[in-house]
Formats: structure tokens, sequence, C-alpha cells
């Protein structure tokens, strides 16, 4: 069965779900919305399956017809919400990154001193096109072949 | 005495303590626990609802299980 399944009784309402389609985070959730109208309580009717009673405190009037389409509601607004941030969590961790690291500042003259290296690494030109202008375009000599 | 069962995969133990603590003015709580759930045998004390309590504490429990959740 994998659709919600809802039973009514003199102990309130069941909503019983699969838990494929509705992780538990989404249900904690969403039985943390209805936790100051009604007495909640989550059980496992059987494996991959979870239910979710909800029980009018006294003074709430809201008929538990509706009470079950909020709850089915809020479900879909937290697994999707779930859903969402798995989703953007790389870009997340990306925007929170590069926000930190701006954050440092630019580097000062002792963190530029502290990063110079090997010079010789510097000066190295294996292609040959480190050549100043005057070496280039200097007149040759007539004593030069 | 009402029994309330509370399965350990949904339920944290110290937060149906903790629960069992806040109503101990209003109720005498056994637990049990068997391999898959935890069992509150809810007593209620000085004519209070017993029903009422035993509500009201497993409320306590799922709310302290969701706000204990990440820690």
């Amino acid at each position: 069965m994998g659709e919600a399944a809802v039973t009514e009784s003199s102990e309130g309402v069941v909503l019983e779900l699969d838990e494929a389609l509705y992780p538990k985070d989404a249900v904690y959730g969403a039985a943390y919305v209805f936790i100051d109208r009604c007495y909640v309580r989550l059980d496992r009717p059987a494996p991959g399956r979870l239910s979710i009673r909800l029980k009018p405190k006294a003074g709430t009037e809201t008929p538990p017809e509706t009470l079950v389409g909020e709850l089915e509601n809020e479900l879909l607004g937290q697994a999707w919400r779930r859903l969402l941030v798995d989703e953007n969590r790389r870009l997340l961790e990306t925007v929170t990154t590069k926000a930190l690291a701006g954050a440092a500042g630019p580097p000062g003259l002792d963190e530029l001193l502290e990063m110079d290296g090997d010079e010789s690494a510097a000066f190295d030109d294996p292609l040959g096109i480190a050549v100043s202008w005057e070496e280039k375009y200097k007149k040759r000599g007539k004593s030069e072949p | 005495m009402i029994t309330l069962r509370f399965p350990k995969e949904l339920y944290s133990g110290n937060a149906i303590d903790a629960a069992v603590k806040l109503y101990a003015e209003h109720a005498r709580a056994e637990l049990e626990q068997t391999s898959d759930a935890y069992l509150v045998h809810v007593h209620g004390l000085g004519g209070v609802s017993e029903a009422l309590v035993a509500d009201e504490l497993a409320n306590a429990a799922l709310g302290k299980t969701i706000e204990r959740r990440g820690e």
C-alpha cells in the first residue's frame, strides 16, 4: 500500500503513510507543528510505514478531517523543503566558503612576505620568453657574427 | 493505569525520561522496555485525569525527542 490511509476513532484520527514518500524528518517536522493543538503520537504499524495520531486538545474546534488535511499539506511541505535543502547543499557550501574567505579580507604585507617562495623558481624561464626589449632589439655590432 | 508505548526508533529514551520527570507531580510512572519499544505505565495522582496526564506526557516525550534531534 503506497498511499496514505486515514482512520478515525474516539482516540482521534490516524494517518498512516509510506516512509519512502515521507521521510522521518518530514514526519517529525509536521508533527511538531500540531503539538500545541493536538496530542500527537507516532507509531510504526508495519515495516516501511509510519502512523501519526492526532487527538485534538480541549478547546480545539477544528474538525478531525480538517486537521488531517492540514497534516498532509504540512507533510508535503516538509518533505519538499528537505528535498530542496539536499539538492542545494553543495551550492550553499560553496557560497558559504566564498563568503568566509571574503570576510577574511585581502592579505597584508606580512602575509605577502610569508608567501614568497623559491626565488630561483620565480625566474625559471624554460620557454625563453622573459627576454628584455633592449636585449631582443639591440643593434648588433660589426664584430658580432 | 494507562500504558504508553513508544517505538525506540521514533522516540528518544532520554526525552521520555525528561517527560516522566516533568509530570512526576501529577503521575507515578513505571518504565519498562522491550526489544523495540519503551513502555511507560502511568498512574494518575491526586485526582488528576490519568488519560490527560498520559496524553500530555506522550506529547512532551515527542516534543523533546524532536527538539533533541541533531544534538
